[in-house]
């Protein structure tokens, strides 16, 4: 045995120890890609190997093939009937610019998808939860009869070509430098967020 | 999450709407944008149809540079010279960016599957408070929309050439699967699928650019991926395209009316 081989395996039983999903170690690992918008939530994406995460471009079903936005770069990843579908019917159905994230490994130089799943992002409790019916209500009386502040939370460019009238931008990443411009000074008041969908 | 800063701030009332606007826009509830977006449209020659809701008086008056007339929200007269692309920026405005006046015209608009909508956040009024450039006289008689080409995506017309075998300097690479190639292909182009093309990389031109297409433009554009990846200059077709055979039984692509 080479002493390369003896490193790799010291290496891989470290993982393994260490590794949650300690099965996976001894199989190959491929390298992790993901979206800047996406480490934002979630910094341990970069350190997950076999992952992919970024924004849903399209889908070919007659080459079984999607492509995902991962920052300025489209990935190409092909799937077939083993491939586990997550948090939606079928691939058709994912909108574009959707959050996904998915499980590879790389074949005769091709990504392969083991399991592709739809982001349907953080926990909202029920209650904390507005729909398209009730918010519409609401705009159609405005913010002063309606007594509501509607913020939008996605960064400015995306606010300036469309956004929920009423709406103010207060773009996620700058909260802190906007709320005293932004934020009403009554507690009480309803303030509703929202963004580009589930992230 | 903002909302839960929000709540650490002390406010009691803090709601999220979850979906978010995809869920708004499926909704069939209005957007609207506002100066900034015409500006940056200017400013980074994205082409948009802008339309006009006010009287012709007012119009001659002075409005937004590029505008259409559409006195009354009456966009009907303008389905024909609406472009095929759906996704064409599409900016509605009348004086005071009343949304309710302009909801009937947004939502026919919207109905003929134009997904890139908005109407006008202030209107007139707010471009020009915010001393914006005003035209005077006639508004443009016509929509004049010009389709921003994908990175990647080949001008049409090169294509229509290359298809018909004029241009020699290039070469077409066909990524449908066998069936769909063995029914119909332009003469001349490679075959690859595009679920071999990674292995099969050595099989293309190194010399030439590589024009790909496939029947509507995904599997093309993926493709386009991969050989950009590996360093091989390649445009790709976006868009539909049917294949059809000739009298003399040659098999001629056209994009898709």
């Amino acid at each position: 045995m080479s002493k390369r081989t003896i490193t790799l395996i010291v290496v891989t039983v470290a993982l393994a120890v260490w590794w949650p999903g300690a099965a996976l170690a001894a199989e190959e690992q491929f390298p992790s890609k993901s979206d800047p918008s996406c480490l934002k939530c979630h910094p341990a994406y970069e350190k997950t190997p076999n992952l992919l995460a970024g924004r849903f471009v399209d889908v070919a079903a007659k080459s079984k093939s999607l492509q995902l936005q991962i920052g300025k770069e489209n990935e190409v990843i092909f799937f077939d009937d083993a491939t586990v579908l997550k948090n939606a019917p079928e691939y058709k159905k994912i909108d574009k610019n959707e959050a996904v994230r998915i499980t590879y490994v790389k074949r005769d130089g091709k990504s392969y998808a083991k399991e592709v799943e739809v982001k349907k992002g953080l926990q909202v409790a029920k209650e904390k939860l507005m729909e398209a019916e009730e918010l519409a209500k609401l705009v159609a009386q405005g913010p002063e009869k309606g007594k509501y502040v509607l913020l939008d939370s996605r960064p400015t460019d995306n606010y300036d070509q469309g956004y929920i009238p009423t709406a103010k931008s207060f773009p996620h990443f700058a909260f802190d430098n906007l709320m005293e411009k932004v934020l009403p000074k009554d507690k009480d008041i309803l303030q509703i967020y929202y963004c580009a969908g589930y992230t | 999450m903002s909302a839960r800063k929000a709540e650490a701030l002390g406010y009691k009332n803090v709601k999220v709407f979850h979906a978010g606007l995809p869920a708004w826009k499926k909704a069939g509830q209005p957007v609207v944008s506002n100066v900034a977006n015409i500006e940056n449209l200017n400013k980074t020659d994205g082409s948009y149809i802008l339309v006009d809701f006010r009287s012709k008086d007012e119009i001659e008056k002075g409005h937004i540079p590029k505008a259409v007339a559409a006195p009354g929200g009456d966009v009907n007269a303008l389905k024909d010279q609406f472009p095929k692309f759906k996704r064409a920026v599409t900016i509605l405005y009348n004086k005071e960016g009343n949304v309710a006046a302009a909801l009937d015209a947004y939502k026919m608009i919207s109905g003929w599957g134009y997904n890139q909508v908005s109407i006008l956040d202030g209107g007139f009024d707010a471009w020009q408070k915010a001393g914006k450039q005003v035209a005077t006289g006639p508004a443009q008689t016509k929509i004049a929309y010009v389709k921003k080409l994908a990175p990647g995506e080949v001008d049409l017309p090169v294509f229509q050439k290359l298809a018909s075998g004029e241009s020699k300097d290039k070469a077409v690479l066909d990524v449908r699967n066998a069936d769909e190639n063995k029914e119909c292909a332009i003469a001349g182009a490679i075959h690859i699928p595009l679920d071999q093309l990674e292995g099969r990389l050595a099989d293309l031109p190194k010399d030439k650019e590589i024009v790909i297409h496939c029947a509507t433009g995904i599997r093309a554009e993926m493709a386009q991926n991969i050989l950009q990846k590996a360093g091989l200059k390649s445009k790709f077709v976006k868009g539909d395209l049917s294949f059809d055979r000739d009298p003399q039984g040659k098999c001629i692509a056209k994009i898709a009316e």
